[in-house]
């Protein structure tokens, strides 16, 4: 089992949910997030005075499946999000030691 | 006192819009900057509250301007009317100074334009014509805009630039009244410049000077007093946990 998390521009969202709709996964879960990587931050302007706002917003998915399906899940997700710009996001993927299901109790792989 | 020396003071442009923008500054002065000042960033709170603040503003400045005229008549009428002009006239002016200068036009412009128009027409509503109320107007959103430049430069903390704005607007608004009143619109008033008085527009000038003086010191002392016996400013740690908290223990947005 593999979490899968991306941090992707919230623009692309959508695009990546309708694309993983195309694959087998469990489940998903998206939040707002703000951050930063290597992109600079955007200007912005109040009553003439620019500012520089650092910390960006973007959206978190978060998805966790077994081992097999997980290649197929990021490639989705990079080949959706990415518009050549900085600022495209990271796709992390981590190591999961179990998951329970809380409907029936299921645990390991059965759970997800 | 001021109208004893025949100054024109239509609705309060100089006794509401220029004495507290004297006192603002006295207070901005006394309290001092905030404490994250230069670090903190600027985006407006709520823009779309902002937005309809200043269109209740525009609609009850009518009460404000054409109801100085104290019936509904003619005068009421044409103070209406020139209200009306300068706010959009400023408005668009604001606008389009915004646009060139700082690259990008904003709706916190288009509202901060609109008060300044309003602001500034406030002296003269009832003394001067539409087309005057349409220079004003478009002259409030030029000169408030360059006060709010002129804010950043001094660093004193006016978050909602009542110095800019409601000062500078006063004070333009209140000399314009000097050089466009016109006996024909208003012959109770009196002519001012550009009608063959150009005796009005120093009047006026000594209203303003006498207004920002007399605000602009009482506030100061009335202010270090009131800071000297209680205390104006919450402590820092105050400050940063929000005066919401802090000095009414309420949640203004939910827990």
């Amino acid at each position: 089992m593999k979490k899968v998390e991306a941090i992707i521009r919230p623009e692309c969202a959508e695009r990546v949910r309708a694309a993983l709709k195309e694959l087998s996964y469990p489940g998903l879960t998206i939040s707002d997030v703000k951050g930063h990587g290597a992109q600079k931050g955007m200007r912005q302007q109040w009553r003439g005075k620019e500012y520089v706002v650092e910390l960006l917003p973007k959206v978190k998915l978060e998805i966790v499946a077994v081992d097999d399906d997980v290649p197929a899940i990021v490639h989705a997700i990079v080949k959706n999000a990415r518009t050549g710009e900085e600022g495209d996001g990271k796709i992390f993927v981590l190591p999961i030691e179990d998951a329970v299901r809380v409907r029936t109790g299921d645990e390991g792989d059965n759970a997800i | 006192w001021l109208g004893g020396i025949g100054a024109l003071d239509f609705a309060g442009g100089t006794v509401v819009h220029i004495s507290s923008g004297a006192a603002a500054l006295a207070a901005a002065l006394v309290i001092g900057r905030r404490r994250d000042y230069g670090s903190a960033v600027l985006s407006s709170h709520n823009l779309p509250l902002t937005i309809l603040g200043a269109a209740i503003l525009w609609f009850g400045w009518f009460g404000f301007n054409a109801a100085s005229a104290l019936a509904a008549h003619g005068l009421a009428a044409s103070a209406f009317v020139t209200t009306h002009l300068a706010a959009a006239a400023a408005t668009l002016s604001w606008v389009g100074i915004e646009w060139l200068h700082g690259g990008k036009p904003t709706s916190l412009g288009a509202a901060s334009g609109c008060v300044a128009g309003l602001v500034a027409i406030t002296p003269a509503a009832g003394f001067v014509g539409a087309m005057p109320a349409v220079i004003i107007g478009l002259l409030a959103g030029l000169v408030c805009y360059g006060a709010v430049q002129l804010k950043w430069r001094a660093a004193y903390d006016d978050s909602l630039d009542v110095v800019g704005i409601h000062g500078a607007g006063g004070t333009l608004g209140a000399l314009a009244t000097g050089v466009f009143a016109s006996t024909a619109v208003n012959p109770d008033g009196a002519d001012g410049l550009l009608f063959g008085n150009p005796g009005q527009v120093g009047t006026q000038a000594v209203a303003v000077l006498a207004t920002i003086g007399y605000a602009f010191v009482v506030s100061f002392i009335l202010l270090k007093l009131v800071d000297v016996v209680v205390g104006l400013r919450v402590t820092g740690e105050e400050e940063e946990i929000g005066l919401d908290q802090s000095q009414h223990s309420e949640a203004a947005y939910g827990a």
